[in-house]
This record gives structure tokens, C-alpha cells and sequence, in this order.
């Protein structure tokens, strides 16, 4: 009897250990996305940001060109407004659904913008970009259903849990960042934007570009499956006593063109459904320079295409959406004193630095 | 013996034209062709990069977001070339019939017809839009038709 207790503890104990091997090696080869790509972070620092019970009058979802376009520390500032942008790379409309579903167990946004430019995609696409979503959300039931709507065909659900299915090869490439900061990370955005303050002016024309565009070929009709979801967002939106609010950020270059068959289909929706839809392409009350405003030849915004834009929605925020300063609140404004400061503190750092 | 050798051979000369007719109207891979060079989507960039010479032009392209790599761009002409990184090596992504100077090797150029199209390449198609898209394998064959007529032909790789 006492040698099967023995044996019994021993292969507890072992398997523990076993365990706490396997964990201890997930840590260190997980990607860690403290340098280039940055992006792959994102999605994880909102719960740094909720965990410390903060709340937001303003969620934006989408794509790379919501991180890219809209700066929340600069919607506190001019408006006294709090946002979180929960973007991430080619993030895929299934993906900012489940974000969406998730985030409003944290927290009750009065408005949700959502960036329609992945209304292009029905189907999964790249495995390296739904890690950067998926691999940052907590482990949920929300979060097991956007990874079984996001998987490609190669993948399988079990490396989403055990990550070192999935990264063990990557012991070959380890860095000192895979080590240091194996349990901590730092905070690479604000408030969910990511900084860019280079300039690589737009050297095609929009005509240039369009040309080009049309000239591959493309679906004229947005997938069934994307207005699946977006019927979806907009219920859940409803249920929650959220305004929804459609977007498309006036980036758009041939890689990434916006046809305007897509766009009538979108106003189309939103007139049907009673939202709003705001396409800033080519909207000159922004102001966007794309000789400066963008670090990427017009993929994408930086900086200072960013706070065009976002000054721009912002009033739209107050006259449109009632929203309300929320400045008087000494405790909310202490902090986003910081993050204001913070924002300002990188912004020089990184125009010293080029 | 000799008769059994030559109808042996009869046998497999009959049977490679017996596969060559089956496969008649679809090209085993799609591959673009500059005089001699074979250019094949998805496969490695140097050799045909070296072996074309200098190109007219070239520039880099950002590949998307999230990826701080970059495409190369070689312009030759009628046609370009795009490649895509991976573990510091260039990938041939896509190449694009520019004008009418240039033609697939099945004889496809700007300015054919729809029909000439499904004659060189067959009717197992998808149709988006305004476009024809042929498959094979990992390569694919885009060939855009408006009024009738040929206007942008590109063969790419699924890298996925």
C-alpha cells in the first residue's frame, strides 16, 4: 500500500514538473513582439488597461488602419473623450466581432467604430496574422470561438492552447527578448495606436492607383459571410446600448483599393440598418498632406495623418454622438494626464531618433 | 529480340503521345517565359533575376501590415517582376504582363479575345468578376476581360 502511495506521488510530482517545463519552455519561445512587428502586441495590452478597471466612451475594431489612424491620447486631449483601439494586423472581421463580444464583458462603450475595409474577406487567411489577434486574448469561450472562425486549413486548434506546439522550432532563433520578457512585457502602443512618425510621401496619384487596381481582378460583391458578421456586430452593439458606427479611413492605395463597388454596398447596408457610415477617402475637411501624412507611401497614416483625422472625428464624436468630456473626473484625468504625456514623450523620442 | 526491342519502344512512344493529347489545352505548370529564362511563381528570385540582366526599373514595395520586409520590383519592359521575402531570401509573387510586346508562352497577350483565351487555356476557370482565374497547384494564371478583350494578365503564387 505504501509503495503505490510512493508511486502515485511520484508520478504526480512528475507530471507536474513535466508541466511546469512545458510552460516555462512556452514562455520563452512564444514571440514576444517587443521589436518589429510591434503589432503582434496589441491585442494583449487591453486587459493591462481594463485589469485596472478603466473604462472607455469609445471602442474602435478593425484592421491595421485603426491603429494606424486614430490616436487616443489626442481624442482626451482636444475633447476629453477616452478611447481604446483594439486593432490588430489584417485583423479579420469574424476577429474584430469576438474582440468586440469580448470587450464588452470589461466594459459598456456608448460608441463602437468599426474599419470596413476587412468586409473584403469571407475566409480565413493568413496564419501568421490570426496569431497576432488570437495568441493575444485571454482564454475564453469567446476566444475559442474566433479561433475556430479564423483557422486556415493548416492549422489546428490544440497549438492555440499549447503554444509550443506551434513555436518549438523557433529555439534556433531565440533572442535576449524572448528571455527578458518571457513574463512581463512592456506597453508598445497608446491606448491600442501605434506610433509612426516617418514620412515616405505617396508618389502615385488616387487615379494612378485606381488604375491599377482595377486592372486585377476582384469580387464587386463584399462576401456574404463578412455581413453575417456585421449584422452580428450591430445586434450585439443593440444588446449592449452601443452606437455603431462604420468607417473607412482614407487610406487607400492599389495594394489595399477600396472599389466603389464595395462602398455603395456598404452605404447601402448602413442606410438599410440605420448606422452610420463615414468613408474618408479623398475627404478634404481632414486635411490629409500625402506628401507628409503618411510613413508608407499611403498604406498607411502616421502620426501626423493620424491627428488629422482624429481631431476630425472627434468633433464628429461631440456633434453627432452627444459625447461628453469627461475632464471634470479628477481620477480619469489623472490618468489620461499620463498616457497624454507619454504619447508627447514618445512622439519626440521618435522624431529625435529618425 | 530486335522486333521485341522496337515494339517495345513503339509501345512507349505511342503512350507518351497518348498522354501529350490527353493534356492538350492545359499546361502542366504555369510558367512565363523571357526569350529562354523560365520564370516560375513561388520559386526562388536570384537566378532569374541574374539571368534577366538589368531590369529598366525597380523599387521596393511595403508587403502589408505588420510586415516590415519589403517586395522588390523589377520593371522589364512588357512585363514585371514582384518578389516576396521570406527568411532573407526573394520569392518570385508575381508576374505581370504589362502591354501588348509580351505574350503568356501559350500566345495570351493585352488586347486577346476571351475566346482566344479559352482556347490556349481551357474552360476549367474561375470567373470574379471581370476576371478568368486559372489554377494550378500553388501557381495561378489571372486574366482580366473587359468588353470582350484582354486587358492584364498576372500569374502569382499562393505563399500561404
Amino acid at each position: 500500500m505504501r509503495k503505490e502511495i510512493k508511486i502515485t506521488i511520484f508520478a504526480v510530482v512528475s507530471l507536474i514538473i513535466v508541466a511546469v517545463l512545458l510552460h516555462l519552455c512556452s514562455l520563452v519561445l512564444r514571440p514576444k513582439y517587443m521589436s518589429q512587428p510591434l503589432e503582434g502586441a496589441l491585442i494583449a495590452e487591453y486587459y493591462g488597461e481594463v485589469d485596472k478597471g478603466r473604462q472607455h466612451q469609445v471602442l474602435f475594431v478593425g484592421d491595421c488602419e485603426v491603429y494606424e489612424s486614430f490616436v487616443p491620447p489626442l481624442l482626451w486631449e482636444e475633447y476629453g473623450i477616452t478611447s481604446y483601439i483594439r486593432g490588430s494586423a489584417q485583423q479579420l472581421i469574424w476577429q474584430s466581432y469576438y474582440l468586440l463580444e469580448e470587450t464588452f464583458r470589461y466594459e459598456s462603450p456608448k460608441v463602437v467604430v468599426f474599419n470596413v475595409l476587412s468586409m473584403k474577406y469571407g475566409e480565413p487567411q493568413k496564419e501568421e496574422y490570426n496569431r497576432m489577434t488570437l495568441d493575444g486574448m485571454r482564454n475564453s469561450p469567446v476566444k475559442h470561438q474566433a479561433i475556430l472562425a479564423s483557422m486556415t486549413k493548416e492549422e489546428n486548434i490544440a497549438s492555440y492552447y499549447f503554444p509550443i506546439l506551434r513555436y518549438h522550432s523557433r529555439w534556433k532563433d531565440l533572442t535576449a527578448e524572448d528571455f527578458k520578457f518571457m513574463f512581463k512585457r512592456d506597453t508598445v502602443s497608446h491606448n491600442g495606436y501605434l506610433m509612426q512618425t516617418g514620412i515616405r510621401p505617396m508618389e502615385k496619384s488616387f487615379a494612378e492607383q485606381e488604375a491599377e487596381a482595377i486592372n486585377k481582378i476582384y469580387d464587386p460583391d463584399l462576401p456574404a459571410t463578412a455581413f453575417e458578421y456585421l449584422d452580428k456586430m450591430k445586434e450585439l452593439c443593440k444588446q449592449n446600448g452601443a452606437e455603431l458606427i462604420l468607417i473607412k479611413t482614407p487610406t487607400n492605395s492599389s495594394t489595399y483599393w477600396w472599389y466603389d463597388e464595395w462602398d455603395a454596398q456598404i452605404a447601402g447596408y448602413a442606410e438599410q440598418n440605420g448606422l452610420d457610415y463615414y468613408n474618408f477617402i479623398e475627404n478634404e475637411a481632414i486635411g490629409i498632406d500625402w506628401q507628409t501624412d503618411t510613413y508608407d507611401r499611403g498604406l498607411h497614416l502616421n502620426v501626423y495623418g493620424a491627428e488629422k483625422l482624429t481631431k476630425h472625428f472627434g468633433e464628429l464624436l461631440v456633434s453627432e454622438y452627444g459625447l461628453e468630456s469627461q475632464q471634470s473626473d479628477v481620477g480619469v484625468s489623472s490618468v489620461w494626464k499620463t498616457k497624454t504625456e507619454q504619447y508627447y514623450k514618445q512622439k519626440e523620442e521618435m522624431e529625435r531618433g529618425q | 529480340m530486335k522486333r521485341l526491342l522496337l515494339l517495345i519502344l513503339a509501345l512507349l512512344v505511342a503512350g507518351i503521345m497518348l498522354v501529350s493529347c490527353d493534356n492538350k489545352g492545359k499546361v502542366e505548370k504555369y510558367v512565363f517565359k523571357s526569350g529562354s529564362v523560365e520564370i516560375v511563381p513561388g520559386e526562388d528570385s536570384s537566378a532569374v533575376i541574374s539571368a534577366l540582366g538589368e531590369a529598366n526599373s525597380y523599387d521596393e514595395e511595403d508587403i502589408g501590415c505588420g510586415n516590415n520586409e519589403m517586395a522588390k520590383v523589377y520593371n522589364y519592359g512588357g512585363f514585371q517582376i514582384k518578389t516576396y521575402p521570406d527568411n532573407s531570401k526573394d520569392f518570385i509573387d508575381t508576374v505581370t504582363i504589362r502591354d501588348d510586346t509580351v505574350s503568356t508562352p501559350e500566345g495570351i497577350t493585352i488586347g486577346s479575345s476571351r475566346d482566344d483565351v479559352i482556347a490556349a487555356y481551357g474552360e476549367d476557370y474561375e470567373e470574379k468578376g471581370d476576371g478568368l482565374i486559372y489554377k494550378n497547384g500553388k501557381t495561378t494564371l489571372n486574366i482580366v476581360v473587359r468588353d470582350g478583350a484582354v486587358t492584364s494578365i498576372y500569374y502569382d503564387y499562393d505563399f500561404e
